[in-house]
């Protein structure tokens, strides 16, 4: 098609979204006005076809309120608490005075450096096979962060979240292989930990889904590793769903037990076993 | 920091004073241009509205490690769209395609002009390539710009005139004759 139909009917679909009509947009081409009019009368066809209902919108703004009094309930509640009591705010204050001189005579003799996002982590999962007998077992995982270390110059042990939504993986379906969860950007440093929010383990034995529970929901490997700027890291949580399962008073629980291993390009750092580590 | 699990490529950190106002402005301005796409992909009204609502409370979830690169919080939505929309198809397990909406009712006498040009209309869509869905689902019904199209598809405004021209003349033929 010619290049300056396709950027006259552009600029016709621009217009027309701006509440002009078809016949407004048309007198702006006239020489091209034969041609444009069935495509414009196509488009405005198209635009006016549907509209969700006033019903629908409402709907969704209950769904959207409730997964925000949900959010509000997940955040923890200590730091308000604290904010809470009028004793505190004192002390505090000063606290935060002094941090602010400190951090301003710091800035003074030491340059400013600006956080270098060069490096790469890219989070798997796999699984070891486990008992017969069971064909599904999804777990679904969220809020995946990893923990850089501090450093002597003053940068304090902190938590950075390399995955935010939900991700799901079937332990059955990834054995013997590895699925990618996610990947991101990560600053060069040392890395200790990484945790996730375990959200729900759905479980099915003999094709019966079975009702889990999960008594600890945030689960945390350690493991020290280095990423330098420019590469990749591949973290790569091996599950052992045999050993994750537990049986206990006729309950079904899931309890992870997996194996973190970190390589770097073709390197292999070598496995991390036994359960989770306890913060 | 960048997420592709999330399809976010972002890197200036949004500042969220209160996250819950931002997402709930965002929700009134966008609910129906976000649902006007989805249905542009799917041809189905009730998905659209419900998926429309999943995708701001997705928005909710996600805020904090919104960033911004060249990707407005605008086409972050329509990203988010986009994912869900594939989410949906690839749990129901069956390729994304259009479906047409049974009508309201049993009683023939029931359907009303409009759905049945919104049948017309969501027949008429299945004809496009996906490509060509997505861009009118982009610029007519959510009234993006081609500029904001390109940038949420990772395509130049110069593909999204062509994909837009194409998929509108294949339409016209096809409206046409049953118009």
């Amino acid at each position: 098609m010619d290049k300056k139909f396709e950027e006259i009917l552009d600029d016709c679909l621009d217009r027309l979204g701006h509440a002009e009509t078809v016949n407004d947009c048309l007198k702006h081409y006239p020489d091209y006005a034969e041609e444009l009019r069935p495509y414009l009368i196509t488009a405005q066809r198209l635009d006016q076809s549907f509209s969700p209902s006033r019903v629908a919108k409402e709907k969704g703004r209950e769904k959207l309120s409730k997964a925000m009094s949900t959010e509000e309930k997940r955040k923890p509640s200590a730091i308000r608490n604290i904010f809470n009591r009028r004793l505190v705010w004192a002390p505090m204050a000063a606290v935060l005075a002094l941090a602010i001189i400190v951090s301003a005579i710091w800035g003074i003799f030491l340059p400013t450096q600006e956080p270098v996002y060069a490096s790469t982590l890219e989070i798997r999962v796999t699984d070891i096979p486990p008992e017969s007998g069971i064909s599904s077992i999804e777990v679904t995982v969220s809020n995946i962060e990893i923990r850089k270390e501090g450093s002597r110059w003053g940068w304090r042990t902190r938590w950075i979240n390399v995955i935010n939504e939900e991700q799901t993986f079937d332990l059955i379906e990834i054995k013997d292989i590895e699925q990618i969860l996610g990947e991101a950007e990560i600053e060069p440093g040392n890395y200790d930990r990484i945790r996730m929010h375990i959200e729900s383990v759905k479980l099915v034995i003999d094709g019966e889904l079975i009702e889990v529970d999960i008594p600890d929901r945030q689960l945390t490997l350690s493991q020290s590793f280095e990423v330098e700027e420019g590469e990749k890291i591949v973290v790569v949580l091996d599950f052992d769903a045999d050993q994750s399962i537990k049986r206990e008073n006729g309950k079904v629980a899931f309890k992870p037990m997996v194996q973190m291993n970190i390589r770097k390009g073709q390197m292999d750092h070598g496995p991390h076993h036994g359960p989770p580590f306890s913060d | 920091m960048r997420s592709t699990g999330s399809h976010v490529i972002l890197n200036r950190e949004l500042k969220v004073p209160n996250k819950k106002e931002i997402i709930a402005d965002l929700y009134e301005k966008y609910y129906d241009k976000v649902a006007r796409y989805v249905f542009a992909r799917t041809g189905d009204r009730m998905l659209s509205e419900d998926l429309a609502s999943d995708v701001f409370v997705r928005a909710l979830k996600s805020v904090d490690s919104y960033k911004e690169r060249g990707l407005p919080i605008e086409a972050w939505l329509f990203k988010i769209a986009h994912n869900l929309v594939i989410d949906y198809y690839r749990k129901k397990g069956r390729e994304a395609h259009l479906e047409s909406e049974p009508a309201s009712g049993d009683d023939v006498e029931e359907i009303t002009e409009r759905d049945m040009e919104i049948d017309r209309i969501t027949k008429a869509m299945e004809k496009l390539t996906p490509a060509q869905r997505e861009v009118i689902g982009l610029r007519i019904f959510s009234e993006l710009s081609s500029v904001e199209a390109g940038k949420i598809m990772g395509k130049t405004p110069g593909a999204v005139r062509e994909l837009q021209s194409q998929a509108l003349k294949t339409l016209r033929q096809i409206l046409g004759k049953d118009g």
